[in-house]
């Protein structure tokens, strides 16, 4: 499905550091159904993940010349905007109002027992990867990972040594690893 | 040089999935710098969780696209201009933090590093050389004291041999050599002394080592009654000791008792004895 070599990712890069609208209508058919899904793994609701992806979008657009291909990969860089930007939103005040429930200890089976509207049956299996992990570790990776809470924020809220916080996500991103290498 | 604990470690998965802070991050973009191979690990890892963002890919609905494409040729304009708002301090995190710095900062953080290493390596060289210092002058100190008590062990001696030689020769002294009254031992033990002014000397080196608790005792005979002559001292066995003063003895004898001495000897404790010739 998805391969490195079969796009130039620094020509492309280029392009849209020259404000090629074709090219980023080239990224965006290639990369949106993936950051999206990255999204919608933080805010279940997919209309405001379509937001947050659009606004996505647009910072990637406007910031690519801070973009150092020799540093990382395009894509790699895109969904980490993308989380930041959607963990932005869960902590702004709008969402907050809204149903979703943002504290720490609320949200950390949201993700799991909210159904994403509009994701199929098929994705939400995948979107379960987090599923591979024991209980404790799986809430770590989400308030880590989805949630963006920092290890040391983690480490006070739980009331679990940072040391333990750290090596737990370690090792979930170890064995995440390991997975997604399989399938 | 062993990489495996970096690649091992799960920083490398923290800093793909930007969730490693600032500082540790421009770490492992030096580290990616120097290593080849972990640079090739760290594009591994993108490109596993690439992989699984990809699986959980969510088709958006088509009108996002339209009002995308809709902003950005209003925005053609500013397109480079970088955006104000947001939160551009998170996208920042994956660009290397080395990179923010200037050259000179870059050559004065290599410098400073420098000499710290260079600084680091001195005080290890002058902590060692320090520890070895110590060490010598500790070997040097013990060796001096056990020359002095050597020294004072042979000043001992020597001062024991001539007191030895001054009473063997001193015509006013009678030599009285005390025997092992057991058939089977055979120890020694000479008596000094002068028959008119009663001074005893003893010269108990060749006595074997007392037990603990015990002390050899000298006594003499008038009539076959013990007088105590004195206790011969634990600590100064290899030297002749001054006993007491003496008068009209017909025999001398040593016994073991127990420390400090006993009013009458114990005889089945008789260790040597002599007669006065």
């Amino acid at each position: 499905m998805f391969s490195a070599a079969t796009y130039n990712e620094s020509e492309l890069v280029n392009r849209l550091t020259n404000g090629d609208q074709q090219a980023m209508s080239e990224l965006y058919d290639r990369f949106s159904g993936a950051i999206l899904g990255v999204i919608m793994k933080i805010i279940t609701d997919q209309a405001i993940a379509e937001d947050v992806l659009q606004e996505t979008m647009l910072k990637i657009w406007n910031n690519i010349n801070s973009f150092d291909t020799s540093k990382g990969r395009l894509f790699t860089w895109m969904i980490n905007i993308a989380r930041n930007q959607a963990i932005d939103k869960t902590r702004s005040k709008g969402f907050k109002n809204s149903s979703q429930n943002s504290s720490l200890e609320d949200s950390v089976y949201v993700s799991e027992t909210v159904p994403s509207a509009g994701a199929s049956v098929d994705t939400m299996d995948v979107q379960n990867w987090l599923l591979h992990l024991p209980e404790e570790n799986r809430q770590l990776m989400r308030l880590a990972y989805f949630m963006g809470y920092t290890q040391e924020e983690i480490s006070k809220e739980l009331n679990m040594p940072l040391g333990t916080v750290k090596t737990k996500i370690r090792n979930s991103l170890i064995v995440l690893r390991k997975k997604l290498n399989v399938t | 040089m062993d990489l495996s604990c970096i690649i091992q470690s799960g920083d490398l998965e923290l800093y793909v999935l930007g969730m490693l802070p600032p500082d540790e991050a421009g770490k492992i973009e030096a580290l990616c710098k120097l290593f080849p191979e972990i640079q090739q690990e760290v594009d591994a890892i993108a490109a596993t969780f690439e992989a699984g963002a990809m699986q959980m890919a969510v088709t958006p609905s088509a009108d996002v696209k339209e009002k995308l494409m809709a902003s950005i040729s209003a925005k053609t304009g500013v397109a480079v201009a970088p955006e104000k708002n947001g939160s551009p301090v998170k996208v920042v995190e994956m660009k290397p933090v080395a990179e923010q710095k200037s050259s000179f900062s870059k050559f004065a953080i290599a410098a400073s590093w420098g000499l710290f290493l260079l600084a680091g390596a001195f005080a290890v060289y002058l902590y060692n050389g320090n520890q070895q210092l110590k060490t010598d002058v500790a070997t040097l100190q013990q060796n001096a004291t056990k020359s002095e008590q050597q020294i004072g062990e042979l000043a001992k001696e020597v001062s024991s041999y001539q007191l030895y030689r001054q009473l063997k020769s001193d015509p006013s002294l009678t030599t009285i050599a005390l025997a092992s009254v057991k058939p089977n031992e055979d120890f020694q033990a000479e008596v000094f002394w002068n028959k008119t002014s009663g001074e005893l000397f003893i010269d108990p080196s060749y006595l074997p080592q007392i037990p603990i608790g015990k002390q050899y005792q000298l006594w003499f005979l008038i009539d076959g009654k013990p007088i105590d002559a004195g206790m011969i001292s634990l600590t100064n066995t290899a030297s002749i000791q001054k006993m007491k003063e003496c008068k009209g003895a017909q025999m001398f004898a040593i016994t073991v008792e127990n420390e400090g001495g006993s009013p009458t000897p114990t005889m089945e404790q008789m260790i040597v004895a002599g007669k006065v010739g």
